[in-house]
């Protein structure tokens, strides 16, 4: 089942990307391929459940999207309208910045914190953990406005994946934190290794699992 | 399929006919286009490429709105949901509709009254 349904994929991308060849790559035309993938692969997906071939269903889906040149004509001027594709990010982008700084700020205060503590001279653990919420806090916004961000080279990320690569690797970087608190309580070695390993085993695996299903995001320069 | 409709008398109406179907419900693409087949009691097929750019133009004049669904099979969906100015160009459409019915009918099947022509 997941081998056939693998090509069907790569059947509809193809097609897909064949409609709308030599059209200026934008946000805007990304998402709505991505909005007419899914249309073609929930239609095929029926027809199969029906009980028609892959290779029929498709052609049947194809044929019953009907004819995607006036679309494709429309996304080709829409990418030759700088003034429509500024509008249409103008928001997101807002966000994403804002996000950004905050998140830059928080990290910077953290270390701050830590350092400040550090040379009052109190004890190790205090200085981790008097930094170490900002610092997780700080990061997890700078990769979530990141990721949800668009740049030159790849387009932004759907919001709930991004969520779940955040969360992934906040919970590694609290698998550190925790051991560096543990170690520099007990000053225990074994204890830091311990304290941290189920939330780095965590972490690792979520993101590694959404690294290999990741579908290519970035930007064909043409 | 019996008897089906012509697709330009269609044409003009696609607008309020998505309008009528988001009114009734929040959807997105695919399960729009399964509405419409619905609605026409299987006497009509609005194209999903039409649809699309329909889509499109509605949300630019800010008769709706869409918004990102979750992941399923491998993708997430886009959903539209109606906007208050789109209801009230429904309603204006609607009412247009009507009264363009009203002339029509008079038009192709009105007996021509003699002594009204001075």
């Amino acid at each position: 089942m997941k081998i056939r349904n693998k090509t069907l994929d790569h059947k509809i991308q193809e097609y897909l990307d064949r409609q709308f060849e030599e059209i200026k790559e934008t946000q805007h035309l990304f998402e709505t391929k991505e909005e007419l993938f899914m249309n073609l692969k929930e239609r095929s997906m029926d027809l199969i459940k029906n009980g028609k071939e892959e290779e029929e269903a498709f052609q049947e889906a194809i044929v019953s999207m009907g004819n995607l040149s006036s679309l494709a004509e429309e996304m080709r001027q829409y990418g030759e309208d700088p003034v429509k594709q500024s509008i249409y990010s103008r928001s997101q982008e807002r966000v994403s910045t804002m996000g950004i700084v905050i998140g830059v700020l928080l990290t910077i205060f953290g270390f701050c914190n830590s350092a400040m503590v550090f040379f009052m001279s109190r004890p190790l653990n205090v200085v981790v953990g008097s930094g170490f919420l900002f610092i997780m806090l700080g990061i997890s916004l700078i990769t979530y406005s990141v990721l949800t961000r668009e740049t030159q080279s790849r387009f932004a990320m759907n919001k709930i994946r991004a969520l779940l690569y955040t969360v992934a690797i906040s919970t590694i970087i609290f698998g550190f934190f925790t051991s560096a608190f543990s170690y520099s309580s007990t000053r225990k070695v074994y204890v830091a290794i311990a304290a941290c390993m189920v939330f780095v085993l965590i972490g690792v695996g979520m993101y590694l699992y959404l690294m290999l299903t990741e579908k290519s995001r970035l930007k064909e320069n043409k | 399929m019996g008897k089906t409709i012509s697709t330009d008398l269609i044409r003009g109406h696609t607008s309020t006919i998505i309008l009528n179907v988001l009114q009734q419900g929040d959807s997105y693409g695919y399960e729009i286009y399964q509405k419409i087949i619905q609605l026409s009691d299987h006497r009509y097929e609005l194209k999903e490429a039409t649809l699309y750019s329909a889509f499109r133009r509605l949300e630019q004049d800010g008769y709706i709105s869409s918004y990102w669904g979750d992941e399923t099979q491998g993708g997430r969906r886009k959903y539209y949901r109606i906007t208050d100015s789109g209801r009230d160009f429904h309603k204006q459409s609607k009412d247009e509709w009507n009264i363009a019915k009203e002339i029509l009918n008079q038009l192709i099947e009105g007996v021509i009254d003699l002594e009204d022509s001075k």
